[in-house]
Order: structure tokens, then C-alpha cells, then sequence
């Protein structure tokens, strides 16, 4: 056997080991990123499920919040409606966009369009409004990006009023606004709220809330 | 060239040869038992999470213990050597209304309307224990 043989037959289980060795250290490498990144994309995909999810809340928080300031507690509307329920929406959502933001996923909301107009009551409430939005959601971090879009056609229902309030004694009190805020889409009421805007509550026997 | 030897120099170049090949296709491949077995714990807590306060099932700690054998915690467990972070987000009830009708009094509980529904509680954490 000559010794030039035992040579290159080591050198070539030396090339085939550091080789191998190198390419495993890369497979090790490789699969830990695979790793990091399927891990990264599935929390943006669920960042963009949960923005999602929430995003009815966001459409009546800011409906309800409107009407509030626009028609509670107060006989006359005090500004127009949609201007200040299209105000409040984007600024929610500014809102919501900052809530799901964290140093990995990025979350984005963008209206895409806002429908709100005044529509005529057939259900005895003093006011009613059409109201739809359209809106974007997006996650993305490094290295995945997931959009989700929703939209929703709601009608809300205003009913401001002042009853009239006895005491005791036979006598008017001052008013007690009552309001109440509804909300529904095509299934039903989402939001059926009562708000008394006395405090404490007037009571229609005794005496008057001071 | 001399035969009488158990691997030929050719045999030699053609093991490093398929080895190589091989461990190219794992490269590619980017299979990794671990990030199956911490995915499947980040799901455990996630599922936790949407289960309890997006779907409002009445699900806690035990119930996760028992269906999955993993131990979740809405606290960051001390000292375990290896814990997987779940995270899921969700909208605070309106006025802390569980329900579809509600009564408000102002200067009481109807400041609600005043601001919006959200704080940083809308982040729901776990952490998820093998």
C-alpha cells in the first residue's frame, strides 16, 4: 500500500468531515432562523387577527362617545353629528393602532371610508343616523406582513328627552335628561344604552335632587 | 493505485460528496423539531387567551393543565428554565357592559363616554411551561 494513498485518503476524510461540519452548523443556523421567523410570522398574523377582532368595538366606542358629546345631557345638539363621530373614529383607531404596537409587531388601522348620514326615524327615536366604515388592518414586523379588512353598516338611534318630574309636593323639578344610545346591525341591537344625565337619579315621588 | 483498503479514495470523496448533499437538503429543508415544540406551546397560550377573553369561555390555569399537560400562567413564572411568551389583544366590554343593554348615571359610571374604551389591560399575556 503506498503511503501516497494513506495521504489523500485522510485528506479526504478530513475535507468530508469539516465540510459536513460546516454544513450542519449552517442547517443548525438556517433552521434557527426558520425558527425565529415562523414564530415572528405567526404572532403578526395573530396581531392581525386580534386588531381585527376589535374592530367593532372601535366603530361603537367612538359612535357612542359621539353622541354623548354631541346630544347628551343637553336639550339641543351641540355641533353636527357625523363631523365629530367621523373625528372621534380616526382618532380611536389612532388609538387602537398604538394599543397593539409592541417592540416585535407593528399594527397599522387605516379608514378606508366613512359612510354617516342623517336618516329620517321610523321608530319614534328623535334622531337616526346611517352609519358605515370601512377599514384596514395591518401587522407586519422584519419579515412577515398580514392584512385583514373589515367593514360594517350600522344604524344608530338617538333618543334624547326630558320627563316630567314631580316631587313629593306636586311640584315640577327640574328636568332629568334621559338618553338613550342604539345601536344595530342587520342581526339586532349591539348596543342598547340608558343614560341618565341627573346625578343622583330623580325620583318621581319625594323630594327634588338638589 | 492500491486497492486493499477498505475505503477507496473515491468512496472517499463520493461519502463527502453525499454527505454534503444531505446536509444541503436540510439546509433548505429548514425543518426543526424545536420550533415545532415552541410554536406548539406559544399555541397553547394563545388559545388560552382567546378562548378566556375574546370567546368569554369560562376556561382557567387547571382546565389548560388537564386538556394539555402544559402549565400556563397569566404571571411570569420564576426561575423555570424554559418559558414560551403568548400574547392575544382584546377590546375592554363598552362601559363595562357585559351585555347588550346597560343603564348609565352620569357622575357615576357614565364617563365612559367621554373617552376611549381602552387602556394597556387590552393586553392579555401567558407564559406557557413544558
Amino acid at each position: 500500500m503506498s503511503k501516497g494513498f494513506f495521504s489523500a485518503a485522510i485528506n479526504a476524510l478530513v475535507i468530508g468531515a469539516v465540510v459536513t461540519a460546516a454544513l450542519f452548523a449552517l442547517t443548525y443556523a438556517a433552521s434557527y432562523d426558520a425558527s425565529v421567523k415562523g414564530l415572528e410570522a405567526k404572532r403578526v398574523a395573530d396581531r392581525a387577527y386580534d386588531g381585527n377582532h376589535g374592530s367593532r368595538q372601535v366603530v361603537l366606542d367612538s359612535l357612542m362617545d359621539s353622541a354623548f358629546a354631541v346630544y347628551g345631557c343637553s336639550p339641543l345638539p351641540l355641533a353636527d353629528f357625523c363631523t365629530v363621530a367621523n373625528d372621534t373614529y380616526a382618532s380611536y383607531l389612532a388609538g387602537y393602532s398604538s394599543a397593539l404596537n409592541d417592540s416585535i409587531v407593528n399594527f397599522n388601522s387605516t379608514p378606508l371610508g366613512i359612510y354617516c348620514n342623517s336618516t329620517d326615524s321610523t321608530t319614534g327615536f328623535n334622531w337616526s343616523f346611517a352609519y358605515a366604515a370601512n377599514t384596514s388592518f395591518t401587522a407586519n414586523s422584519s419579515n412577515a406582513k398580514k392584512t385583514l379588512l373589515d367593514s360594517f353598516s350600522l344604524t344608530l338611534e338617538l333618543l334624547n328627552y326630558t320627563p316630567a318630574v314631580v316631587n313629593g309636593s306636586g311640584t315640577t323639578c327640574s328636568g332629568e335628561v334621559l338618553m338613550k344610545i342604539a345601536v344595530n346591525d342587520s342581526n339586532g341591537y349591539l348596543i342598547n344604552y340608558d343614560v341618565n344625565c341627573s346625578q343622583p337619579p330623580v325620583n318621581l315621588i319625594g323630594d327634588c335632587p338638589p | 493505485m492500491n486497492k486493499g483498503i477498505l475505503f477507496t479514495y473515491d468512496a472517499l470523496i463520493a461519502l463527502a460528496l453525499l454527505s454534503a448533499g444531505m446536509a444541503l437538503v436540510l439546509v433548505f429543508s429548514n425543518y426543526d423539531a424545536t420550533a415545532g415544540r415552541y410554536t406548539g406551546l406559544e399555541s397553547i397560550g394563545r388559545d388560552y387567551l382567546t378562548e378566556k377573553y375574546e370567546n368569554n369561555i369560562d376556561i382557567d390555569e387547571a382546565d389548560v393543565l388537564q386538556l394539555s399537560g402544559r402549565t400556563v400562567s397569566e404571571t411570569p413564572p420564576v426561575g423555570e428554565p424554559l418559558v414560551v411568551y403568548s400574547s392575544a389583544f382584546e377590546y375592554l366590554d363598552l362601559c363595562n357592559c357585559t351585555t347588550t343593554a346597560c343603564t348609565l348615571e352620569n357622575g357615576l359610571n357614565a364617563s365612559c363616554l367621554q373617552s376611549q374604551d381602552i387602556n394597556s389591560s387590552i393586553k392579555k399575556e401567558v407564559w406557557v411551561t413544558p
